[in-house]
């Protein structure tokens, strides 16, 4: 064999591997799975049944609604109003609905008028949050009584958090947090005759917030928390030291459609911290543009018990619009009434 | 040597239909809204058209039909989320739609929150709501490198005022390149 020959040998099997390598990695990159991973059907005595899920790509799956009475049908659901007399108690049932194969844990919280208020169960017991435990497929009425509330017209919006004793810091279960987890249902609460006012927003100045996240910055009519401002990494822990402040930042967008308005609110193992310190107020009111998107600088007093605690920023759009002409006829809100957390930081808590 | 010549051009231009790795991955990516779907459907080629994604859209419809009887008959909402890797991108969908005996179904709410991560940096983010609607959906298309992890979240919205049934699954799917 001449040295030309060996040169065409060489190179054919050079070129060989090179095909066969490049043919491993575009059939190893390459899936075309798919049918719907979800379905649900709803019967004719309007029960939801889940009919199929496809692998494992169905993560959440559980129904919230509210109740003037332990019925599950139209005429008893709270639709998005409740209209009280002066000195009449708020009260209601959440309907909870797990409709998994596993059980699991809820944990139940409320915001009336966008501040966390305790309430009382049918046991007697006032708390600001309680953990419901469902079997599979299980589905509950949970009586809730407020007491009596002011007269005026305000926003309820009773919270259900999946997996609220999760405290793993792997990172796929945090960011599996993200979006997720969480259900809701806000009405409105009228107290004799009234008419809902709008908060005052904060305006974000320029010279304020410089942090002013570009066009391209990927998200829409929500939040993404992250370490630095305008990050799109994922932020899912952080070592921290007793008593600490710890810097974040909450970066807001309105959708590139239309202009939002939002209140946020910040969790501290499921309890309402401030979301900013320096100003102490347990809410954060926000409007914005079409397209504008912002970085909000925030921050969180770090418990004295070491372990892992659990931050998380809920955002609710449209504070404090009319959610219905009249009981069943929703009133459509362009940014929807939609309330969506973020990632939950596990911020593990050590005397390092 | 011309044969050595000739398989050294193709092994460059195979090479060349390899995504490039990149460790920068800031990429920009694209994407379409679709505020309709007519009905998913497995077969993705018709998810690709000129300049990215199209879907056919349909018109809303109602049918909140009663039977002869005066009963209602049962409906079916569904949802999911995928994402794959078409070789030179990588494409998403978001979905959320509800249904009687195969026709769209309207209910008060349908919606859906997409999201897509890559190594872990938010690449997408965009939701739909359609009020009275039976359809609701986005999507995304990716440009630049494509080699990572990636990651596609949706989170859904079904609600019925008239037959008090509020559901928000979450549905998700990853894809490795």
């Amino acid at each position: 064999m001449n040295k030309k020959k060996i040169f065409q040998l060489i190179v054919i099997s050079a070129f060989c591997v090179m095909v066969i390598t490049s043919l491993i990695f575009f059939i190893s990159c390459i899936e075309y799975s798919s049918a719907p991973q979800y379905s649900m059907t709803i019967n004719e005595s309007d029960h939801a049944v889940l009919t199929s899920t496809n692998g494992n790509g169905v993560k959440e799956n559980f129904g919230v609604g509210l109740y003037n009475a332990p019925f599950h049908d139209a005429a008893n659901s709270m639709h998005y109003s409740k209209y009280l007399e002066e000195n009449e108690s708020f009260t209601g049932y959440l309907y909870l609905s797990n409709q998994m194969s596993e059980a699991n844990d809820f944990l139940v919280f409320c915001l009336f008028d966008y501040t966390q208020v305790p309430f009382e169960t049918e046991d007697g017991y006032i708390q600001v949050t309680r953990i419901l435990q469902l079997k599979p497929f299980e589905e509950v009425f949970f009586p809730f009584n407020l007491g009596t509330v002011s007269k005026g017209a305000h926003d309820f919006e009773i919270f259900v958090i999946m997996k609220p004793n999760e405290h793993s810091l792997n990172e796929t279960f945090r960011r599996s947090t993200d979006i997720s987890y969480l259900g809701s249902r806000r009405i409105n609460v009228f107290v004799g005759n009234s008419t809902l006012v709008e908060p005052s927003y904060m305006h974000f100045d320029p010279e304020i917030y410089s942090s002013v996240c570009g066009s391209e910055y990927p998200v829409n009519n929500g939040i993404l928390i992250t370490k630095q401002p305008c990050s799109r990494t994922l932020w899912f822990t952080e070592n921290v030291k007793p008593d600490d402040i710890l810097d974040y930042s909450i970066n807001a967008a309105a959708d590139n459609r239309y202009p939002v308005s939002f209140a946020l609110v910040a969790l501290l193992d499921y309890i309402q911290v401030p979301v900013q310190i320096v100003s102490k107020e347990s809410t954060f009111f926000g409007r914005l543009e079409q397209g504008e998107k912002v970085s909000i600088p925030a921050q969180v007093q770090i418990p004295s018990v070491e372990g892992i605690h659990e931050l998380m920023v809920v955002w609710m759009p449209a504070p404090y619009h009319k959610l219905e002409e009249k009981p069943g006829s929703p009133i459509h809100i362009p940014e929807g009434i939609w309330s969506t957390p973020s990632t939950r930081v596990g911020l593990n808590v050590t005397r390092f | 040597m011309k044969i050595g010549i000739i398989l050294l051009a193709l092994l460059l231009v195979t090479m060349a239909m390899v995504p490039v790795v990149s460790a920068e991955d800031v990429g920009t990516n694209e994407y379409l809204l679709i505020t309709s779907l007519s009905d998913y459907d497995t077969d993705k080629s018709q998810w690709e058209g000129v300049g990215g994604m199209e879907i056919t859209k349909t018109g809303k419809m109602l049918v909140k039909s009663l039977s002869a009887l005066g009963t209602r008959s049962t409906y079916t909402w569904t949802a999911g989320t995928d994402i794959w890797n078409p070789i030179i991108s990588v494409k998403s969908i978001h979905y959320s739609y509800s249904r009687m005996d195969n026709a769209p179904y309207d209910i008060d709410k349908i919606g859906v929150r997409g999201r897509v991560w890559k190594n872990n940096i938010l690449q997408f983010d965009e939701s739909s709501e359609s009020p009275d609607g039976a359809d609701a959906s986005v999507n995304f298309q990716s440009s630049g490198p494509i080699v990572g992890s990636w990651f596609a979240r949706s989170n859904h919205v079904f609600e019925n005022d008239a037959t008090s049934d509020y559901w928000y699954p979450v549905t998700e799917d990853y894809v490795n390149c």
